[in-house]
């Protein structure tokens, strides 16, 4: 037991020793910025007139955000003109050829960040887990993860190549700007893209060496480094995108002030960092998935069934598991582009854009659908679970209900014309149900559904043995019942007060959601503790319909995707660096939604046609993957999980 | 007699002496052996969901700077 | 469809002949299976060839017709997985990835299409030539501080009118008139009301009789909104004088005066706006113009600011002022009593004696900030209003903005003073 203290403290020291190898040469560039790049002072802003007089020789410049003064350090942001010099270009349209390659690179990007987190994960379970099988299982799964990424990798260096050439071909006088005040970041950022590489090699090549004992937590503290600087090169680049949302460390004319914390630390950097690091996962477990669904869809055996449901299951867990906090992040970053800018908000929500956020509501609604329908068809895979197959009808039903409120528009940007014909911002009739709380109770009850769901797909195939399990089905029956009534009485009371008190009314409805999903997770975990299984659960025994529901969930995120970092975008209008920077190019307005949804499908169809054939190629060379693990544990059914 | 009413159920104390009948219920009911009984089961997680749920509902708000009870105090 | 037909014969031809090609091999070869598997594979390829054709040639246009491509390509992968089944999986996924994707584009295109026009270019604002529409615009950023705005709660421009008047039907408006349906009310309730005096001015009970000697009073609607922007004491709404005056004394300050200032013209815009967002057709700008000109004397028209000045990033006060000018400029005079501030006798906000009140309201158990310290609590108060509201002040009344409005001499300057000022004691000297 000591030894294994012991093994356990020496693989700690090492991972903080790797750590420490790994971002020494961040933090002594970080030393050299800050002694030579200008003493970054936070002094107090207010000088007497004598002092201001003393100080005249060096120019002084106000951050436009931070309101502190600096010395201007920089040269002011350039002003373009439409031209040859400033934008060249094809015979094409020069942003519709960026917003391609920016997109390629994100959504590869985000694949090979998101999956080292899952490997991460399932390989710990992997260690903990006491069922030697399992343990396996679960290892080879991560294995599985990695390999998938390793091709992704390199295809997003490429990518990210490409992408800076278009910049550096398209947009010249602007990439120019933005790397003159970034540079000592960009530089850091390429030193990291190195340290990463490096780990991510050594972490997979080296799985099979280290797989005992005390290699094997060297080994899973690698994965801990490998997501550390994963998430650090992200923030690194958010915080460029930051920067052009929401500039901060420069003075009005653009002219950097000597403090790079300030110039990275923008109003939107963090919000900007949880939203992206959720999506990511989000947007991996459905990658992930999505390659489950296909190796399943084209499997011969049971046992290659078995094992592609299960991966897909556990991929899908995680994905959805992380695509519930994301509107709450997304909640967060909304309300400080609302502190930032109050027009930006209104623009986003209720202006240029406020139909791309129909579009979202909607693909919201479907991700919650196709989740729901997978649950439902999993069902199947359980005996015992028909006593629920038949109620799902009526979820169906409470489910429409609750989109169709969900999506009704409320107020809209109109023609003079359109708006004398509908005699007002509203409709005359969906105007009523377009209004916030309304909309809110929509998206409650789809939550609420899809809690539910999750519960009765948990029970499936278990009869609750506890003595008190008749008062339990009770009384989560109540608190279901009275959760929609709570929601759907707080969105029809707030017809009837104020719209200044009924802005609140959307907290209690979604603490009632959240109170169903912590509450009755856990109180269904109590009472399934020692039920009776009424049959394994058969992986495998699925409906091919289901695996479309995965595609479907994954296809509608990545397009999701899209949709929200074109709205992201976009909302600078006609801004390269927001009120510091202008467009001066033909492509300053802003598309129409038609032609961004194509350009979204576009970008989605092709990352997908890509992806699917890194998959195919992945299967050309290790065929027999799975029937490998297998025959470790001989004689046993494929049955790789109990748990959920 | 009215506006006795609405003072009390626009009081959190009414909810959370609802709240803790309910709990009481619960405990008595579970020495008694009648938890399991179907009528008792439902009338005493009525109580407690109810009491709940007005108390998740007076808290938000307030914590926002607003009153739940708005309309009952018109 | 046959111009369909031709294009994307006219793109694919080459691959379509090496396809031919092979069917001819595997005919003379007489394997009839891979014939047969050539000639499906010929047709997906002129299906998939008309998708794409058709997806370059409506690729900018204004059609809808972009995701009929889509449409096309799953259908194409779907025949083809009937056939090729070792590779049938991969193809019913993306055949089904693209049938996807159709439905969203296709509900993207479906939609009304918007597009966000050229950015406006860096002009002066010209009132005189603008249409009602524009103006109204205008109107809207004044009181609102842009487009769109007005249907946002807290949302504020220069002219600080949402401050105390709520604008939409059933917003809380407590501390002066909802303007919902002022045109209409006007008319109808209150240039008839008794009260008003309809042109006997001198008969008038209220603090003052007339914006100006002979200036008169209101005959049409206009004329009633232009004398209530510029002599708010000439009639009060019942129920909205300052407290303790009986209604014979209104709290809004002349529009026209600092500390709002706003210039003929852009009253005009505000007022334009209050017609047109009920849709209801604006007096010309020369008529409102006219209108104000009637009670406006010549001496107290401002002139218009410099457009650049009413940005969004525009300070307030900059703290090269005195303190007492601060407060003027920042407004807090309009709500808040500040004691040796002279004019600084609002009631709308508490007393401002922050040297006394300060220390115990951190002490407040309900005290929920995170100031230590009285200056620490004074700057809280003011850059985030609602991190400790005094009772029985409402929650929200204060904009949020003064964080970003003021800069950090004038806050510095600001809570200088307040820190100073204590209950009994003089008040502080102005610096």
């Amino acid at each position: 037991m000591g030894r294994q203290n012991g093994k356990k403290i020496w693989s700690i020291m090492a991972l903080c020793a790797m750590i420490g190898f790994l971002l020494l040469p961040v933090a002594t560039s970080l030393n050299a910025l800050a002694s030579g790049g200008g003493e970054a002072p936070p002094a107090p802003a207010v000088k007497t007139d004598g002092e201001k007089k003393d100080e005249a020789k060096v120019e002084k410049g106000r951050d436009v955000y931070y309101k502190t003064e600096g010395i201007v350090t920089g040269a002011p942001a350039p002003k373009t003109v439409d031209g040859p010099r400033d934008y060249p270009r094809y015979n094409f349209e020069s942003r519709v050829l960026l917003w391609f390659a920016n997109q390629q690179h994100l959504y590869y990007g985000s694949f090979v960040l998101a999956v080292p987190i899952f490997c991460m994960i399932i390989e710990f379970m992997g260690v903990v887990t006491k069922d030697k099988a399992m343990a396996k299982k679960y290892d080879q799964l991560a294995y599985d993860f990695i390999k998938i990424s390793l091709t992704a990798y390199s295809l997003t260096a490429i990518l990210g190549g490409i992408l800076i050439f278009t910049f550096l071909t398209l947009y010249p006088a602007f990439f120019g700007y933005l790397s003159s005040i970034f540079r000592p970041v960009m530089h850091i950022y390429a030193l990291m893209f190195v340290a990463e590489s490096g780990t991510l090699y050594i972490y997979y090549y080296g799985w099979d060496k280290m797989k005992e004992g005390f290699l094997k937590w060297i080994h899973l503290s690698m994965s801990v480094i490998l997501n550390v600087i994963g998430t650090l090169l992200m923030m690194l680049a958010n915080s460029w995108i930051g920067f052009m949302m929401s500039p901060a460390g420069v003075d009005e004319q653009g002219r950097f002030l000597g403090n790079i914390w300030h110039v990275i630390h923008t109003a939107l950097w963090n919000p900007l960092n949880v939203h992206r690091i959720l999506g990511n996962m989000a947007f991996g477990g459905g990658v992930v998935a999505a390659y489950a669904a296909y190796r399943f869809l084209s499997a011969k055996t049971d046992e290659e069934r078995a094992h592609y449901d299960w991966m897909g299951y556990i991929a899908m867990a995680l994905g959805v598991a992380f695509l519930i906090p994301l509107p709450f992040a997304g909640y967060w970053l909304m309300r400080e582009v609302y502190a930032y800018r109050q027009q930006m908000g209104i623009t986003l929500m209720g202006g240029l854009l406020a139909w791309l956020f129909i579009i979202q509501a909607t693909m919201i609604g479907i991700l919650f659908l196709s989740t729901n329908y997978y649950l439902w068809q999993a069902l199947g895979r359980m005996r015992g679970a028909e006593k629920y197959q038949r109620y799902i009808k009526y979820l169906v039903f409470v489910l429409v209900c609750g989109f169709l409120i969900f999506i009704t528009p409320h107020t809209m940007v109109m023609t003079p014309a359109e708006l004398k014909a509908m005699g007002g911002q509203q409709h005359p009739v969906l105007g009523n149900y377009g209004v916030m709380s309304a909309k809110n109770g929509g998206i409650n009850v789809i939550i609420t559904t899809t809690v539910l769901s999750f519960i009765w797909y948990m029970r499936g195939n278990k009869e609750p043995m506890v003595p008190w399990k008749n008062f339990g089905n009770i009384f989560m029956g109540a608190f279901f019942g009275f959760a929609y009534v709570n929601i759907i009485w707080l969105a029809v009371y707030g017809y009837y007060i104020p719209a200044n008190v009924r802005v609140g009314l959307s907290v209690p409805q979604v603490a009632t959601t959240l109170s169903c999903l912590f509450f009755m997770t856990a109180l269904n975990g109590f009472m399934l503790k020692g039920a009776k299984q009424m049959g394994p659960i058969e992986w495998g025994k699925i409906s091919v319909r289901s695996q479309y529901a995965i595609i479907m969930l994954a296809t509608a995120f990545t397009w999701m995707m899209g949709l929200m970092g074109y709205i992201r975008s976009s909302v600078r209008l006609f801004w390269h660096v927001n009120e510091i920077m202008r467009d001066n190019s033909p492509w300053a307005y802003t598309h129409t939604v038609g032609f961004a949804a194509n350009m979204i499908s576009f970008n989605v169809l092709f990352f997908w046609i890509s992806i699917l054939f890194v998959f195919w190629l992945g299967t050309l060379g290790a065929k027999k993957a799975p029937v490998d693990a297998k025959a470790h544990v001989p004689g046993r059914v494929p049955e790789p999980a109990h748990g959920h | 007699m009215e506006m006795m009413i609405i003072k009390a159920i626009t009081n959190p104390i009414f909810w959370f002496a609802l709240l803790a009948f309910g709990v009481v219920l619960l405990f008595v009911g579970k020495k008694m052996n009648i938890l399991n009984n179907t009528a008792y089961a439902a009338a005493v997680s009525l109580v407690i969901v109810v009491a709940y749920f007005s108390i998740v509902d007076h808290y938000l708000m307030e914590m926002q700077g607003l009153d739940y009870w708005y309309l009952f105090r018109k | 469809m046959k111009e369909l037909l031709v294009s994307a014969l006219g793109m694919g031809w080459g691959v379509l002949a090496v396809l031919a090609g092979l069917l001819v091999y595997n005919f003379t070869k007489g394997n009839k299976d891979g014939a047969f598997k050539v000639f499906i594979g010929m047709l997906a390829t002129l299906m998939i060839f008309m998708a794409i054709t058709n997806y370059r040639d409506n690729f900018f246009a204004e059609s809808r017709l972009l995701p009929v491509s889509l449409v096309l390509i799953t259908a194409t992968t779907f025949m083809m997985a009937l056939y090729f089944s070792n590779v049938s999986a991969l193809l019913k996924i993306g055949g089904f990835m693209f049938l996807v994707a159709a439905a969203l584009s296709g509900y993207g295109n479906w939609l009304p299409q918007v597009e966000g026009g050229f950015p406006p270019p860096d002009v002066k604002l010209v009132f005189d030539a603008m249409t009602s529409q524009q103006l109204a615009d205008e109107g809207e950023k004044i009181i609102f501080g842009g487009i769109g705005q007005s249907s946002v709660q807290g949302a504020i421009g220069k002219g600080q009118c949402p401050l105390c008047h709520g604008f939409q039907k059933g917003f809380l408006s407590e501390r002066a008139p909802n303007l919902f349906g002022l045109p209409e009310r006007a008319e109808k309730e209150r240039l008839t009301d008794p009260n008003y005096h309809k042109g006997e001015p001198q008969k008038r009970a209220y603090v003052d009789k007339e914006s100006c000697p002979g200036c008169g009073t209101a005959t049409t609607v206009q004329e009633y909104i232009a004398e209530s922007h510029s002599c708010p004491n000439c009639y009060v709404a019942p129920g909205f004088g300052v407290k303790g005056t009986n209604d014979k004394e209104s709290p809004m300050p002349k529009i026209h005066k600092p500390p709002i200032s706003l210039s003929l013209p852009e009253l005009a815009a505000v007022d334009t706006w209050l017609y047109v967002r009920e849709g209801k057709e604006a007096p010309s700008y020369e008529d409102i113009i006219k209108s104000y000109e009637k009670f406006v004397p010549e001496a107290d028209r401002p002139k218009q600011q410099d457009d650049k000045a009413a940005g969004p990033t525009q300070l307030l006060a900059d703290g090269t002022e005195p303190v007492d000018q601060i407060f003027a400029k920042a407004q807090c005079v309009s709500c808040h009593t500040i004691p040796g501030i002279p004019g600084a006798t609002g009631t709308i906000g508490p007393k401002l004696e922050e040297g006394t009140n300060a220390p115990n309201r951190i002490h407040d158990p309900a005290y929920k900030g995170t100031a230590k310290t009285t200056p620490d609590y004074i700057m809280e108060s003011i850059v985030s209003p609602s991190a400790y509201v005094v009772k029985p002040f409402p929650d929200n009344t204060m904009p949020k903005v003064f964080g970003q409005k003021l800069s950090a001499g004038a806050l510095k300057k600001i809570v200088d003073y307040l820190s100073q000022v204590k209950v009994g004691a003089p008040p502080p000297k102005i610096s």
